[in-house]
This record gives structure tokens, sequence and C-alpha cells, in this order.
């Protein structure tokens, strides 16, 4: 394991946490200074303007697309590295870390964007819930209607509960600040560049994989968390394990199975998304198709996650300290 | 190829634009049929063993999946066959007492072979209006190829008039259905052409249950594969594919017609599969659309339509855009 001060990691994550719910990413900082993830992809678009250029072939961009992730993850990852090794000698070292991971952590934004898409839904505003929602997914949302709007919201939900919090959690708990900063860089490269249209299929090739491999664990971990929100687990596991290959990624269908067999509802299936057709095959087929009922009740879901989770750090606190 | 005299065009024959133009088989693009591009992913869903034969049962739960799927009337019955087009060629023998037929025109063009050459008098005609003197009408509902919707009040009102309506509604958009409940209609509906599974051969009829049975009779025990059944049942219960599928084919289907605008051509009639449109000599069109590979379809009885079904991919979406701009 990683630091020395290890044993105060799931206080770290405590605090930081915390800090995330109370206060989210403040929109006077925002507007000061930005916010970490956004300094990452202005490095990550620089680069990738000025190397993914239509005219080069395409192993050539396949090339450029894995140098742009050593060129973006390497030195982010150092510097993330090195500010946490000045961090340990310093008093209160721990409440500097937790600070630092704190932007890391998406859970307040993640409600409020999903919140917003509900609340628009209840006002009966099908645009304001399109755009709403077109924040935090990709696909095309041009004829969509109650339904597509409240599956959207779902598959973002449980995916991003496990990308935006589960998994910069589990690298954090392991890695320290350089590991949640290295997971968040690769999960930024992988949402700017990871699309399969014709201009980031090579170039954001490598990205994506190097993507679904550090949410690999993660993933699991995630539906794993979300069985036991039901009343049997090991059911809710078993048709998660069966139905997570529906996704086209091989790690979103893990936590998108699991809310679909917990809310009861048919999700995925196909979509366009950048004037593509993504195929997925649905997920609990025969089962009503998600509203903005079915939605409320998600969120209130993902309430109980993070209560869960809370419950998770508590114990492993309480159980490192007394080590 | 030739059976009987009675030979009749199709689209899909891409075997045709071979002879005609040259290529091979994977060089085409087939727009020449109302099929969708994208298949129903089945493959992930339905596992499906062939040793036995269909059981019962799951005969009984395609035809719930297909009634409840196709909005039919609690009071109808629904038989699975396989496929519309042995639907068509039953309903001369399972309809009792059959004088004469009038089908709303033009249209699938095997409805009239079906009945005329069962020996019944059989005609053609172009307005609603004129199918209520008549003892059976048929009217394809979106109608292949003009695009034309008939409402249902018009559906209902025909009803009243005439012996036994048929409508065969293989291209309606599961969003627009609505339960018609009336005793002396017969619906058609075929799986092929919006789950894009037309090689599966998988398609219903409903009606009145005297009907219903003479159609059990003739088909048998075993009407469909086990195969056809355990994918209709997947593919006709899952709500989510067939919603987003309608939008993704609505979205897709605006943009051909837009497309499309750059020609002067007039649209005869579209739907969510397939726009048919006049243009100044369908040969022409034919020709152009074939030197990009592209396969569509031309009617024998018009010298101007031209009928396109809907690109699916951006590579299709490619060598369209170029047809269409040359």
């Amino acid at each position: 394991m990683y630091s020395e001060i290890y044993f105060m990691m799931p206080l770290i994550l405590l605090i930081a946490l915390t800090l995330d719910i109370v206060l989210g990413w403040p929109e006077k900082i925002y507007t000061n200074i930005g916010h970490p993830v956004s300094w990452i992809g202005k490095v990550i678009s620089y680069c990738e303007r000025s190397l993914n250029k239509k005219k080069y072939p395409g192993e050539l961009l396949k090339l450029f697309g894995a140098l742009t992730f050593f060129l973006t993850v390497i030195p982010i990852t150092v510097a993330a590295f090195l500010m946490d090794q000045m961090l340990i000698n310093f008093p209160y070292g721990f409440f500097m870390q937790a600070i630092l991971i704190w932007p890391f952590l998406a859970t307040k934004s993640l409600y409020t964007h999903v919140k917003d898409v509900a609340d628009t839904l209840n006002k009966k505003d099908l645009n304001a819930s399109r755009e709403a929602l077109s924040k935090i997914v990709g696909r095309d949302l041009k004829n969509s209607d109650e339904n597509t709007i409240c599956g959207g919201a779902i598959e973002s939900l449980s995916e991003n509960t496990s990308d935006g919090i589960i998994a910069p959690l589990f690298w954090a708990f392991f890695f320290g600040l350089p590991g949640i900063v290295f997971y968040k860089t690769i999960n930024t490269l992988d949402s700017m560049i990871g699309y399969r249209n014709d201009k980031f299929l090579n170039f954001g090739w490598f990205s994506a994989k190097v993507d679904d491999l550090v949410n690999w664990a993660p993933a699991r971990l995630s539906s794993i968390l979300f069985c036991f929100l039901t009343l049997n687990p090991i059911k809710t596991f078993l048709f998660s394990l069966k139905n997570a290959k529906a996704s086209t990624s091989p790690n979103a269908g893990w936590p998108q199975a699991t809310f679909a067999y917990i809310l009861g509802v048919s999700l995925l299936g196909p979509k366009r998304s950048k004037g593509v057709l993504i195929e997925q095959p649905t997920i609990n087929i025969g089962q009503p198709l998600p509203n903005k009922e079915t939605l409320s009740t998600a969120l209130k879901y993902y309430i109980c996650i993070i209560i869960e989770i809370y419950v998770v750090l508590f114990a492993l606190n309480f159980w490192f300290m007394n080590e | 190829m030739n059976n009987n005299g009675l030979n009749i065009q199709h689209g899909g024959d891409i075997d045709l634009a071979i002879k005609k133009y040259g290529g091979e088989r994977e060089d085409w693009i087939d727009l020449s049929t109302g099929i969708n591009g994208t298949s129903y992913p089945w493959q992930e869903s339905v596992k499906v063993e062939l040793r036995n034969l269909p059981s019962n049962k799951i005969l009984m739960n395609l035809e719930k999946a297909a009634a409840r799927a196709y909005k039919i009337a609690e009071s109808t019955y629904t038989a699975a066959a396989s496929g519309g087009q042995q639907i068509i060629n039953l309903l001369p023998i399972c309809l009792k007492n059959c004088n004469s037929v009038t089908i709303l025109g033009p249209t699938y063009n095997e409805y009239e072979k079906a009945f005329k050459s069962s020996g019944i008098k059989t005609q053609t005609v172009s307005e609603v209006s004129k199918l209520s003197s008549s003892d059976i009408a048929i009217i394809v509902n979106p109608n292949n190829p003009t695009g034309k919707v008939i409402a249902d009040e018009t559906l209902e009102d025909l009803s009243k008039k005439v012996r036994i309506l048929i409508i065969d509604e293989s291209f309606k958009m599961f969003s627009s259905r609505k339960t018609l409940n009336l005793s002396n209609i017969i619906q058609i509906n075929s799986l092929g052409k919006f789950f894009g599974l037309a090689g599966l051969r998988l398609g219903f009829v409903s009606g009145p249950s005297d009907f219903i049975k003479a159609v059990r009779e003739m088909l048998g025990p075993w009407p469909v594969s086990s195969l056809a059944a355990e994918i209709g049942i997947v593919a006709l219960n899952d709500g989510v594919w067939i919603s987003e599928m309608e939008k993704i084919l609505v979205t897709e289907s605006n943009a051909l017609h837009e497309a499309c605008s750059s020609r002067n051509w007039e649209l005869v009639g579209r739907t969510s599969l397939f726009h048919t449109y006049a243009t100044s000599s369908c040969l022409e069109v034919e020709k152009q659309f074939a030197a990009h590979g592209i396969w569509v379809r031309t009617f024998d009885y018009s010298e101007t339509w031209v009928r396109l079904g809907i690109p699916t991919s951006e590579n299709q979406w490619e060598r369209v855009k170029q047809a269409l701009n040359q």
C-alpha cells in the first residue's frame, strides 16, 4: 500500500465526500479558477487539436492517441504524486489531501444534474428535460419522449455512480491523491476522445481501452453495492452478471443491469449518439419502460447508495484506526 | 425463375441488380425494400433448441405477445404464420363464400395475385369510397409503396359497409396503433419489416374466431418454427427496442427526405421505412444509384416512381448522398 498515512485514507475520503456533498464545487471557485477536471480537459483538448488530424492514416492516429494519453496522464499524475509527498509532512496534511481529493468526486453534481431532468419532467417541459439530460449523456435526444429521457437519465445515473463516485473513491483508497488524479485523467480522456465515430475511433481507441481497464473492478464493486439495497442481493447479482454484457461497454452494463433489476424496468436498447447508431440489447425485456416515477425512485436509491458508501468508509476507518 | 407466368416483381432482389449492373453481392447497398436496415439483436437474448417441435405454450405466448404489441382487440383472435405472405395466400381459402374482392391500389401486388389465381373476381380501385360496394375490401395501411395512411375513423366507417375488411399493417409503427374494436376486420401484421427480420418469416393475422379457426386448420399444429417463435416473443415484448427504434427511424427518415430535397422529385408518400418519389424517369434514377452500388425499387406500373429504403449506417448515408448529388 502506498502511503505512510494510508491508515487515514478512509477518514480522508469521508472528509472529501462530505465536502463534496455539502458544498459541491462552489460557483465562486469555479468562476475564479475553474475546476481541476476542466484543467485536465484543457491539456487533453490541446493535444487533440494538435495531433488528431483527419488526413493522418488510422494506425498513426492510434499511435498519436496513445501519445496523447501518456502526455496527459504521466505529467498530471506525477504532479499529483509530488504534491501528495509534500503534504504528508505538513501538519494536518491529511486534511489538505481531503481538500485536494474533493473536486474529483461528483456526488453532488451528479445528483443535481439528474434531479434537473426529473424536475423539468415533472413540470412537463420536455425541451428543458432534453437540455438537462444532454449535459450528462452523449445520445441524440432529438425525438426523445419521457421514456427515453428517463431511461437515459437512469442509465447515466447508474453508470456515473460507478465511474464518477465509486471508481474515484476506489482509486483514491488504494493510491491516494495520485491514484484519484490518475483515474480522473483517464476517465476525462475517455469522455472527451473515447467515441466510436469517425473522428475519434482511432484517436480515442487507446484511452477508451485503458478506461475500460481502470473501471473494471469499480463497476463490479458498484453493482455489488447496489445489490445490497435489495432483499435478495444474490439474485440481483446473478441478474447483473447475466445481463451486464448487454452494454457495449464492458463495465457500464454492470451498474445499469443492477439498476434495471432494482427498479423493475427495461433499460438500454438501441440509441443514436453523435450520428452513429449504437446497438445494445435491452436489459429486462418485458418490464415497463422507465418513466418519471421510476426516475424519482432511482434518485432515492442513489441517496441510499451514498449512505452505504458512508457506512463502508466508517467501518473501514474504525478498522484501520484500531490496527 | 418464372413460376407459371405469375412472376411478380419484388424489392430486395440483389441478384437482379448484379445481373443488370454487375458487381458482387457485398458491393451493393440494398435500399429496394422497406425492411429496416437494423435488425433486432435477437442473438443476444434468444437461446433456442431445435431438437423438439415448437410447443403449444410457446405458440400461445407468441400470439399473446403479438396481440398485445399490435394492440389487437380482445374480442379478436390472433394466429401466427410463417410471414405475411403465407397469410395472404391463405385468405382466398379461409374466407368462406368469397364473391368479389376490391383492393385499394396501387399496392403490394400479391393480394391481387392470390385472389385472382383462386378464380375470385378482383378489382383494384384508387379511392377508399369505391371500396364500399364490395364484399371484401383490402387496404394496406400505411400503403406500400404510396405511404398513404387511412384514418381509423374511415376504416370504421368502411367496415360497416363491407362484409369483411382486410387491413395489412405491415408498415405501421407501434406508437400509432389504436385498438380497432370491429367484428368484421382482419388485420395482418408482419414482424420482418420493422424488426429487420424478413428472413425469419413471421407474421400474424387477427380476426373473427371462425376465420382464425380456418387459418389454424390450414396451417396445422406447427405454423412457425421454434426459432421464429422464440425470437418473436422477445422482440414483441422488447418495448425499449420498439420505442427507441421508432424514434431512430423517424430521425433517419427525415434526414433522407432532406437529402432528397436537392432533387426535383415529388414525394408520392413516405413511412418511417421507405419513401416513394415521382422522378422524371425511374430508370435514370435506378442507373444513377446503381452507379454508386445502391439498389432501389422501381415499379412495372410506373415510369417515374422510385422507392427508397432508409439508409442506416454512416457508410450507406455517404453513398446515398453521393448518388443524390451527382
